[in-house]
């Protein structure tokens, strides 16, 4: 799997330095193979694909709240492409499909598990 | 709103954060307190910034396994950072529950003398992390630094957040989630004017620009309530219009973060949980 068969990523932005830090370690190989143990295969990461609709650096960050908003705007995305009309309609696109009625896996991550 | 569209909701998950001393369940508050079906079974839960969507996986998780035939669920989560609840000091709270429980004039007389001035003390939450003793912005300058990233570069990626927000809110694609205006690169306050208001290092994002955006969004929390589940044409909810999307895959790692400070998330998780049929 590729970084770009993920359609859309939808991460939390406790603070734009954070997101920069977390792609930068995401694009870092040794960083990669590091945390995860593998090697780095996973292609060049889609940054235009995280948060299209803006994150919380916008649209503000109440804690326990974030991660509905997150999990709820992903799926508004996923739901409007699944309703499938084009034109005026948004298309979530994936080089692979991590189901196979999905337009593309969405990825939604809402930040630390500390603070 | 959700039960007129989908039928009777079987179970309520509901995210906090920042505690208080008035409850303990904030979810099962919140569910009697709206008059509903008591015996709908109702658990908070806290997870930091991932709380609600841990929610999310719980509720998933109990709905797979159909906990007293539950097939729907509502999720959640509440924050008032500007409501934080100050308490007593831990010897202080001893203090005085040993005074109130005194039976006797003599023993609320001694409960009284054992007062000691340095058990007078209140405790107030702090944004800052317990066991690091740094606050997430301070963490923040500390990735900041190891992994390089400048202040210009933050700067554009905030922007761009915004313009993404407001160009979502153009599309009509963000619902009533948010109300922001238009907002250019030179209207975000210099690192040093940010430091100096609010008290926090260079990395945090605080400004009085977001705190304009946050002011709107709370007026469209207030529309949306008004509007909830009516779509742009100001048609209620349609029976048969869930379930939207499915759930296939959930996983909570992580970090080590007196090594690698609260917000570097990447990390391979020892194990997960899929959800074969959840939606």
């Amino acid at each position: 799997m590729k970084y770009e068969d993920v359609a859309l990523w939808e991460i939390h932005e406790a603070f734009a330095a954070q997101v920069l830090c977390n792609i930068k370690g995401l694009e870092a190989p040794d960083y990669v193979r590091e945390k995860s143990g593998v090697a780095h295969t996973f292609g060049r990461f889609p940054a235009e694909r995280v948060n299209p609709n803006g994150g919380s650096v916008a649209l503000g960050h109440p804690f326990a709240a974030t991660g509905a908003r997150i999990l709820s705007q992903a799926v508004a995305r996923a739901r409007r492409h699944g309703e499938g009309k084009s034109g005026g309609r948004e298309r979530l696109r994936g080089r692979r499909s991590g189901h196979r009625r999905s337009p593309g896996a969405v990825m939604a991550e809402s930040g630390s598990t500390d603070d | 709103m959700a039960e007129q569209a989908s039928g009777p909701i079987d179970l309520g998950v509901w995210g906090s954060v920042v505690g208080n001393l008035a409850y303990s369940n904030l979810a099962r508050e919140i569910w009697l307190e709206a008059g509903l079906d008591p015996h709908v079974p109702t658990f908070t839960t806290i997870l930091q910034c991932c709380t609600s969507m841990v929610a999310a996986f719980e509720a998933a998780a109990m709905l797979r396994a159909r906990n007293n035939g539950a097939a729907l669920a509502m999720v959640g989560g509440s924050e008032s950072m500007s409501r934080v609840q100050i308490g007593l000091g831990a010897n202080l709270s001893v203090w005085l529950r040993r005074l109130t429980q005194a039976k006797t004039a003599g023993r609320r007389l001694a409960a009284l003398r054992a007062l000691r001035l340095r058990d007078v003390r209140l405790y107030v939450p702090e944004i800052k992390n317990r066991a690091t003793g740094k606050s997430m912005g301070e963490h923040c300058e500390e990735m900041a630094k190891t992994w390089n990233i400048g202040r210009r570069e933050q700067d554009e990626f905030a922007l761009e957040s915004h313009r993404r927000a407001v160009a979502a809110q153009d599309r009509g694609g963000a619902g009533d989630l948010i109300s922001v205006d238009g907002l250019g690169l030179d209207q975000f306050p210099s690192p040093r004017h940010l430091a100096r208001e609010a008290g926090i290092p260079e990395a945090g994002v605080r400004s009085r620009a977001r705190d304009d955006y946050r002011r709107k969004q709370l007026a469209a929390d207030r529309r949306s309530r008004r509007t909830l589940g009516r779509d742009r044409r100001g048609r209620g909810p349609v029976a048969g219009q869930y379930p939207r999307v499915r759930l296939v895959d959930s996983e909570i790692a992580a970090v080590d973060l007196f090594r690698e400070g609260l917000l570097m998330a990447p990390r391979r998780g020892d194990s997960s949980s899929r959800y074969p049929g959840t939606t």
